[in-house]
């Protein structure tokens, strides 16, 4: 899911990082005092995800935690992730540093549909369409961070359905997890500390 | 209020003698070599660990194999007493603790036997042996020697590599002290934005 550097071409990387910083911007301008610790311990976790690796055939992927970062952040996700992958490229060399405006994007983006999409799906509390949200959240934010990095790999010339097929189907165990793992923590939030879900939509 | 000071100035009398603060650790390092295990310890200033306990244990049974006592010169060295991993443990003065691993392939390495990797005599021997043909003499030996000069490089050389494709996976993997600094970045950013908001509240 991290793109490497020296894969993608300037056009592609400033685009990224032009997207990449509005975000980031707005993401600041509506960071609220009381939530930076929240977004810190997020980024953390985002920071760490990356290093639990799930095994698939021959190859492995990794936590992405954009999803459950997204709904419950909202727009500082971007800075959250944005750290997170600056962090991940210097001590890691996870991904790189001229494509961190492109890695951003492509996994805060699916973040923020997440955030609209759980919103969306609960306005009315109800059981099973609060828990499949957060499964669909997860889901989202992983389908659609491999998605992104497909249309940024088309520009180097590969051809967009061979490789959205490819890292579509690398990454549907991931998906699933994911899935799952978000779906875990919006339930267990829900009883321990609701007012972290409900962030814009009070009922 | 005198038994504080008391106190305190016990604690910065202790502080400065001179042994207990030097050594933050004590370091080990052993290599096996022609049948013998070699080992040298020294405190991380760079002192030499004289006169301390070390005991070699089998690696995987945790049996204890031999025990003796480092040297003036912080060496201590024994014969491989059987082909398999060894672990060493070395027993400084003060609480300092320290373990080295020999694995298996070093230790059969250094007896001289066959590991797994190690491959047989070059092709171009075996050829030699099996064809008589009207060569020269000199051509002959020139060709054998050239075979096993190389076959002998290539026996010292194997674990020198292996140690070091050994040494480049563990640099490979994300370490404790990275994973630590980047949440500890992640918290100094956390304190600076808490308190830039902090001042725009006001």
């Amino acid at each position: 899911m991290h793109i490497s550097e020296g894969i993608l071409s300037a056009p592609v990387l400033l685009t990224g990082v032009i997207l990449a910083a509005g975000g980031v911007s707005l993401g600041l301008k509506k960071m609220e005092y009381e939530k930076i610790p929240e977004v810190a311990v997020l980024t953390s976790a985002f920071f760490v995800a990356s290093l639990i690796h799930i095994p698939i055939g021959p190859s492995s992927a990794h936590l992405v935690l954009n999803g459950l970062l997204g709904l419950l952040l909202g727009w500082p996700v971007f800075s959250a992730i944005l750290v997170g992958l600056a962090l991940q490229a210097l001590l890691f060399q996870f991904g790189g540093i001229t494509s961190l405006g492109v890695n951003t994007f492509n996994m805060a983006f699916p973040a923020m549909v997440s955030f609209y999409l759980f919103r969306l799906f609960n306005r009315r509390y109800n059981r099973y369409m609060f828990i499949f949200s957060g499964f669909l959240c997860g889901v989202i934010g992983i389908l659609g961070s491999a998605l992104l990095v497909a249309i940024s790999l088309v520009t180097t010339g590969e051809a967009f359905l061979i490789a959205a097929k490819l890292i579509v189907i690398a990454h549907l165990p991931v998906m699933i997890i994911e899935g799952g793992i978000t779906a875990a923590a919006v339930i267990f939030l829900n009883k321990v500390k609701p007012e972290l879900l409900t962030k814009e939509v009070r009922t | 209020m005198d038994i504080m000071k008391s106190i305190l100035i016990g604690l910065v009398v202790l502080i400065l003698l001179p042994n207990a603060t030097l050594a933050h650790k004590v370091n080990l390092f052993a290599y096996a070599e022609d049948g013998m295990v070699y080992t040298e310890s020294y405190f991380s200033d760079g002192r030499k660990v004289m006169n301390s306990t070390v005991e070699v244990f089998d690696a995987k049974k945790n049996k204890l194999l031999l025990t003796g006592k480092t040297d003036k010169n912080g060496e201590f060295s024994f014969k491989i007493p059987q082909a398999t991993g060894l672990r060493i443990v070395l027993t400084a003065s003060m609480g300092h603790k320290n373990e080295y691993l020999l694995s298996e392939d070093e230790v059969r390495d250094a007896l001289g036997m066959v590991s797994a990797s190690e491959k047989s005599l070059p092709e171009s021997v075996e050829k030699e042996k099996k064809q008589i043909s009207p060569k020269s003499l000199t051509q002959i030996y020139d060709n054998q020697l050239e075979a096993i000069v190389e076959q002998a490089v290539e026996k010292k050389t194997a674990p020198i590599m292996r140690k070091l494709i050994k040494i480049e996976k563990q640099i490979q993997k994300p370490s404790l002290q990275e994973i630590l600094g980047g949440i500890g970045y992640i918290l100094g950013l956390m304190g600076i934005g808490i308190y830039f908001k902090y001042k725009s509240k006001r």
